[in-house]
């Protein structure tokens, strides 16, 4: 082997990650160069300093901190209802709309609280959040060819991506995001100028989510189950026409 | 209660680790303890979806996507901001011989210098493997890109740091390294 061959594997033979024919030639390789043995322990040094020198400790007391702010958290929720009840998730929801905030940073706010589901809150603030800043869309394309390919490599799934742009509904891009504990896509489009965010994250069979379509604070939202995928639309626009993006999207 | 202390046992042995890893992506120390704190809240919430899988890929995806949103709620560069200089290695520790001590000393700091001037999207990928010895696989999870991807970015990582350290022994004239 050459040795800029050898090299530019050495991270993967480190980690014991190549097939084991090249580990194998690589080892030997090793044994009669010295330049590239050489090569590799600066790797092993290099490493062993950032685990034993450059490694960097909690702050004394973090412990205590992440206990305390974990206690409030369990103290809110217990005065709160069973918010993990199905029922509970709806009725949540029309607390919210009862709330009657003004902006939507209030909104957030008010439901960071003890009585939001956590799915639904963070399918919510995730909406919000995208339209409050700049980052409603990490690729920006009308181009159904050009998203889907996007969330290829940067999610275990396939988002299914569709232009209903002839139906009204143009397909403005896509963006990742976070619901639960999992990465999810969100799929962006517009009706006139209405913002719909969809997010979509791979069903799981054993908890099941019931279609839900709810209205909060100005914002609606629709979900639904469908070919193994959850989808979560979110917009301010109105419900009848939201209705209409959910059966074509669904129907696609 | 139960729910707390099961959540506790489990997650907490891991804050050193997921301070660390916040620490190498937003850079500083007080932002990585908000960044732990606000991740632990994010992960005892999602616990009841959390079903006996590894705890710390998934601890550390929520570390990891909360430390990124800093920077993106931030809409800093990090670049530009100086490392800690409190956290710089203690030079006088009590090692037998002075000179493998001084080197030893100025590799670390070396090494802490490259490190944090290394691309985020390298940066992570170095620290979890490196110093939390994380599989390809786990860190694929809690990167959420494929495999050959943490693969090549790891060696790129790698081989920036050792031409980074290259750079400073030049500069210095020492032979370490």
């Amino acid at each position: 082997m050459r040795c800029e061959d050898v090299q530019n594997e050495l991270s993967p033979y480190l980690d014991g990650a190549l097939p084991i024919e090249q580990q194998k030639a690589i080892g030997s390789h090793l044994e009669a160069c010295r330049r590239c043995a050489a090569h590799l322990d600066d790797y092993r040094r290099i490493g062993r300093t950032l685990r034993e020198k450059v490694i960097e400790r909690a702050p004394a007391g973090l412990q205590e901190r992440i206990r305390a702010g974990l206690e409030k958290e369990e103290h809110e929720q217990s005065r709160g209802a069973p918010w993990q009840s199905r029922r509970f998730i709806a009725q949540a929801a029309a607390l919210l709309l009862v709330a009657g905030l003004s902006g939507a940073g209030g909104w957030i706010a008010a439901t960071t609280g003890s009585r939001t589901p956590p799915l639904a809150h963070d399918v919510m603030t995730a909406h919000v959040r995208s339209l409050l800043q700049d980052n409603l869309m990490q690729v920006a394309s009308s181009d159904q060819h050009t998203v889907k390919p996007w969330f290829a490599g940067r999610l275990d799934f396939a988002p299914p991506v569709q232009d209903l742009a002839t139906q009204g509904f143009a397909l403005k891009g896509g963006r990742l995001d976070y619901v639960g504990s999992r990465r999810v896509a969100a799929v962006i489009y517009m009706r006139r100028q209405h913002v719909i965010n969809v997010f979509t994250w791979p069903s799981d069979p054993s908890h099941p989510l019931p279609s839900l379509s709810q209205s909060s604070n100005g914002y609606n939202s629709v979900r639904w189950t469908s070919g193994g995928m959850v989808y979560w639309a979110v917009s301010d626009l109105n419900m009848k026409e939201l209705g209409e993006f959910q059966a074509l999207l669904s129907a696609a | 209660m139960a729910q707390q202390s099961r959540f506790e046992e489990l997650a907490l042995p891991y804050r050193d680790a997921a301070y660390n890893l916040a620490y190498w992506i937003v850079r500083n120390s007080d932002d990585a303890e908000d960044v732990v704190q606000d991740a632990y809240l994010r992960a005892y919430r999602a616990f009841n979806g959390f079903r006996g899988e590894e705890m710390r890929p998934w601890l550390f995806a929520i570390v990891r996507h909360c430390a990124y949103r800093l920077l993106k709620v931030r809409k800093r560069t990090y670049d530009l901001v100086p490392l800690d200089e409190t956290n710089s290695p203690d030079v006088a520790s009590g090692d037998p011989s002075a000179e493998d001590t001084l080197i030893e000393a100025v590799n670390a700091q070396h090494v802490r210098a490259a490190l944090a001037e290394l691309p985020l999207a390298y940066r992570d990928v170095v620290v979890l493997r490196e110093m939390e010895s994380l599989s390809y696989s786990e860190i694929a999870e809690i990167t959420g890109v494929p495999i050959g991807t943490v693969m090549s970015r790891l060696s790129r990582g790698r081989a920036l740091l050792r031409k980074a350290m290259k750079g400073r022994e030049t500069e210095s004239g020492s032979d370490a390294l």
